[in-house]
């Protein structure tokens, strides 16, 4: 197996010390790929996109907003993503977003590119 | 995403600015509301639930900010602010706006209205289907003369062409129609086909009106000179005597494939009455029309072939070495040749622009000085120096589009104007021979007028953009600008300017002198009351006997060549004991030196050596010296040597000279350059020569008269009538021309220069005025600070002047080599110039200068 380090994920995660817990903040590419993972499972605005990821990373992940707005409007621009304007739980008019079969592709590659990261990672952690 | 949704995408951030900025808005909104009603709902305070949520989202207008980085519409964008900017700045600074885009406009006016000139003749296609298609052919022999076909030979082409290409022979022909001197083609049958021309009357050519006098009018003569009369086909017109039926009128727009647009069409074999030999041996240019999948190369090997089989029987110097076939899509073939010929005007008329550009740049220089406060602010806000410079470059390219529409209008003007102007001021005679190209502007002229006001706004506005940002940041805040180098832009930009006027009047009063000098020549002829007449040779007898009888006339004589108009034939003379001078020589009747009052030593020739050549010659003084110096040559036997076969001056074999003739001028231009000249006798009846008539009032008057006689008379019989003054001036009117469009652009040029002066003077006033003010404090006289004031100008000048002179010199020799007649160097035009262009620079600096005279010192020092 050839791992190509690919720039985007070899500067993974950067930890920040927080007072209640350790929370990780997200760098851009990891970003994408949790986002498209997290509109597999159906469309999401943005708000609930931030809070999903949160919530099943338990609080570990935390989504930068600054950083999430502009990366939604990228993937879309990409086309990996498409949005439309619904009514939320509000009751207000939001902006939901869905994947594209384009991003469902992506996801895919990402997906499995990660997972060959991570597991070579892990691999050196434990037999180096 | 698919191309159209990412094109619809952006498109939509553009257009739809506004709605695209609102929904980012309430997205982000919409994000802190839930953040906010999460925090309400572990219990917080509705306001403090709404403070943590907008703490934990950070900066919306950062965030907003990157948001339409995404939408990669951001330099679109800053562009449209750049503009709104750069509108709300000039809409503050009119008569900076108008100026800028009044002095561009003249400068792309003047460029534009060049241009039109050159597309009509060489970039637009001719009105015809396919005309890149459309070639002409020549060819080259071994001797290297570059030769023209046979009418006879034609059809030997066309056979073996057949599958390559459509051939058509044509030739020029010139005659009066409907008693105005016009210009046509005499044609073969197919022409009209191979050019694809269409008829707007009647019909064109067809193949049996080979042999049949026929004529096919053009649009423009129909419309100009028959009032567009539908019912003139039909019709019969007379040319050169000969009556010939109008079958038909071209299609408007086409005037034939030439610089000078054609009058008339008629079937190269029709009877041409003047044509001494068979119009099958005349020499015809060729028309050919390629096939759609047929190269040019492949014509001209065919051609090649066919030209080899066809002069297979001429000597080896006339076979062919190469055939050359020259696109006929536009009247004049786009080359190399073509772009030297319009470079002296094209030139000229940059250097007018460029003139007007570095006023500009001098004008923004100064008002980028003026902003440096506005501009350090932004720096220090932390604009980026090439935002700004982009911002400053818009400001131009705003000032462009307006310059456009101006620049257009003066291209349009200049155009109407000197069109009237050449007609106006033409020998009133020569203007019925002249057409001019349609000049209308069309969409390149205004490609071309975008073009240049935008490249040269950009110019203009990227240097002063760079010079005035080039500053510190905490300098520009605080107003010091003391920086020297945009002074030292703008004192180059005078010197330039200096450079281009002096070069520009130097030349304008080289060609001012040449004018004057032919103006004043004298010919040694009585051109003022005498007029020639070209008559058909079937027409001679009775046109002279006309003449005879008709009452204003004081005498008449004949002559081969019409002096100053044609140029005379040479032939080798030899004295019985010289050898062999080149001499020119003429055919002339005997009261040929009355009519034109050339004073005669000896005797006129007699009756009986008018018609029989009868071995008499007069010949010009400085014949008489070259071959006899020093000894009377009344008397002398001459022996002539004809160089060819063909030569008309072959009959005339040994000769005695009969009398010694004033020197006199040969052609316009000549004048004072004494030639050795003979004249041999020809009776005004004799075939091949025009009549030489002397009048009593006004020779204009008379002339139109007796065209009208004749023409009333004798239909057809005469081809021109032209007062000989018309040949004086119509050999002078190129120079005036010249000079007048040489002096406009010359005195546009120091116009720009003085105005580019005084700026930089200003400025400079303005800039050291407590400096002034110190030296008037310490004593300095009005005198000192005048000059302190003028130096900087006067160096100027001497740079620019000495630099346009060297240029200046350098140009005026290349047209000495050129032009016939013009004098390689003239001290007096120069220094005339050169005087003029510093008169008018020290005047634009003195009234600036007087400023800093009058400087108040306690006024200066408490400045800041």
């Amino acid at each position: 197996l050839v791992l190509t380090f690919d720039t985007k994920h070899a500067i993974l995660l950067v930890s920040t010390t927080d007072t209640m817990t350790t929370r990780l903040d997200l760098l851009q590419g990891t970003l994408d790929l949790l986002i498209l993972r997290t509109l597999d499972s159906g469309a999401r605005h943005g708000w609930a996109i931030s809070e999903r990821i949160q919530e099943t990373s338990r609080d570990v992940l935390q989504v930068n907003q600054g950083s999430l707005y502009p990366a939604l409007h990228r993937l879309e621009e990409q086309g990996w993503i498409s949005s439309t304007w619904g009514v939320s739980e509000l009751g207000r008019r939001a902006r939901f977003y869905q994947l594209t079969a384009a991003g469902r592709r992506q996801l895919r590659d990402e997906a499995e590119q990660w997972e060959q990261f991570a597991a070579a990672v892990g691999r050196v952690m434990r037999f180096a | 995403m698919s191309i159209r949704a990412f094109l619809y995408r952006r498109l939509r951030a553009l257009v739809r600015r506004r709605a695209v900025e609102s929904e980012l808005a309430e997205e982000l909104d919409f994000h802190i509301q839930m953040q906010a009603r999460k925090h309400r709902e572990a219990g917080f305070s509705d306001d403090e639930a709404l403070h943590r949520a907008r703490l934990e989202f950070g900066n919306v207008e950062l965030v907003k900010e990157d948001a339409r980085d995404v939408r990669g519409t951001g330099p679109i964008e800053d562009f449209a602010a750049d503009v709104r900017y750069a509108w709300r700045c000039l809409r503050r600074a009119p008569i900076f706006a108008l100026s800028v885009i009044l002095t561009i406009g003249l400068g792309v006016g003047l460029n534009t209205s060049v241009f039109t000139i050159f597309d009509a003749y060489v970039l637009r296609p001719f009105d015809v289907p396919d005309p890149y298609s459309l070639y002409s052919v020549q060819w080259l022999d071994r001797a290297g003369h570059v030769r023209d076909f046979i009418l006879r030979d034609v059809a030997s082409f066309q056979a073996p062409l057949a599958e390559v290409a459509d051939v058509a022979a044509y030739t020029t022909f010139s005659a009066r129609l409907n008693t105005l001197p016009a210009t046509g083609d005499a044609v073969s049958a197919n022409y009209f086909q191979t050019a694809g021309v269409k008829p707007a009357l009647g019909r064109t050519l067809i193949g049996a009106d080979e042999y049949s006098p026929v004529l096919v009018l053009s649009h423009a003569v129909w419309q100009r000179w028959f009032g567009s009369d539908s019912s003139i086909v039909g019709k019969a017109l007379p040319i050169r005597g000969t009556p010939f039926r109008v079958v038909g009128v071209a299609q408007q727009g086409f005037d034939g494939f030439f610089k000078k647009p054609r009058d008339f069409w008629m079937p190269i074999a029709a009877p041409r009455v003047d044509s001494s030999r068979s119009a099958l041996e005349g020499p015809v240019s060729l028309l050919v029309r390629l096939a759609p999948q047929a190269s040019p190369a492949r014509a001209r090997a065919i051609f090649a072939a066919a030209l080899r089989t066809a002069t297979r029987t001429e000597p080896d110097s006339s076979q062919p070495l190469r055939v050359f076939l020259n696109s006929r899509a536009t009247r004049i073939d786009l080359s190399v040749g073509a772009l030297f010929a319009f470079a002296p005007l094209t030139l000229a008329f940059a250097l007018i622009l460029a003139l007007a550009c570095a006023n500009v740049a001098n004008m923004l220089l100064a008002r980028g000085i003026a902003r440096q406060r506005e501009l350090g602010t932004r720096l220090a806000l932390g604009a980026s120096r090439s935002r700004i410079v982009r911002q400053l470059v818009t400001e131009c390219v705003v000032l462009a589009l307006p310059a456009v529409a101006v620049g257009f209008a003066i291209a349009w003007l200049v155009v109407r104007i000197g069109v009237a102007t050449l007609f106006a001021t033409l020998p009133p005679d020569l203007a019925g021979f002249v057409r001019l190209v349609p000049l209308h502007p069309d969409i390149r002229v205004f490609g071309f007028a975008i073009i240049a006001s935008t490249a040269s706004a950009f110019l203009v506005g990227l240097t002063p953009a760079l010079e005035t940002t080039r500053l510190a940041v905490v300098d520009a805040i605080r107003g010091n600008f003391a920086g020297k180098s945009p002074s030292r832009f703008r004192a180059l930009l005078v010197t330039g300017q200096i450079t281009v006027a002096t070069l520009l009047l130097a030349i304008a009063a080289v060609l001012l002198r040449e004018a004057a000098r032919l103006g004043r020549m004298e010919t040694g002829l009585r051109t003022h009351d005498v007029i020639s007449v070209e008559v058909q040779d079937r027409f001679r007898s009775p046109v002279f006997a006309a003449l005879q009888q008709k009452q204003p006339i004081e005498a008449i004589g004949s002559a081969a060549a019409l002096p100053l108009d044609m140029r005379f034939p040479t032939t080798m003379a030899m004295a019985s004991d010289s050898t062999a001078v080149r001499v020119l020589y003429n055919r002339v009747s005997a009261s040929y030196f009355d009519v034109l009052g050339i004073p005669l030593v000896g005797r006129a020739f007699t009756s009986a050596e008018e018609h029989d050549g009868g071995g008499a010659v007069i010949v010009s003084e400085t014949a008489a010296r070259r071959l006899w110096p020093g000894v009377n040559p009344l008397g002398r036997a001459v022996r002539l040597q004809p160089q060819a076969a063909q030569d008309p001056a072959a009959r005339f074999k040994d000769a005695r000279v009969v009398g010694i003739a004033h020197d006199v001028a040969v052609s316009s231009i000549d004048a004072g350059r004494n030639r050795a000249v003979f004249y041999f006798p020809q009776h005004p009846s004799m075939s091949g020569c025009c009549f030489l008539v002397r009048v009593r009032g006004d020779p204009i008057v008379t002339k139109d008269t007796i065209a009208a006689d004749l023409d009333r008379l004798l239909p057809g019989s005469i081809d021109r009538v032209d007062v000989l003054d018309t040949f004086v001036a119509a050999a002078v009117y190129p120079y005036r021309a010249a000079y007048w469009v040489a002096l406009a652009l010359g005195l546009l040029a120091l116009a720009l220069t003085v105005i580019g002066v005084y700026g930089v003077v200003a400025y400079v006033v303005t800039q050291r005025v407590r400096e002034v003010g110190v030296r008037i404090a310490l004593g300095a006289t009005a005198g000192d600070v005048l000059g302190l004031m003028l130096r900087q100008t006067v160096r100027h000048t001497a740079v620019g002047a000495l630099i346009g002179g060297v240029i200046g010199f350098g140009v005026v020799r290349v047209m000495a080599s050129e032009i016939q007649s013009v004098p390689a160097f003239d001290a007096v035009a120069f220094a005339g110039a050169i005087g003029v262009v510093f008169v008018a620079c020290l005047a634009a600096a003195f009234l600036p200068a007087g400023r800093a005279v009058r400087t108040d010192p306690t006024i200066a020092l408490r400045q800041d």
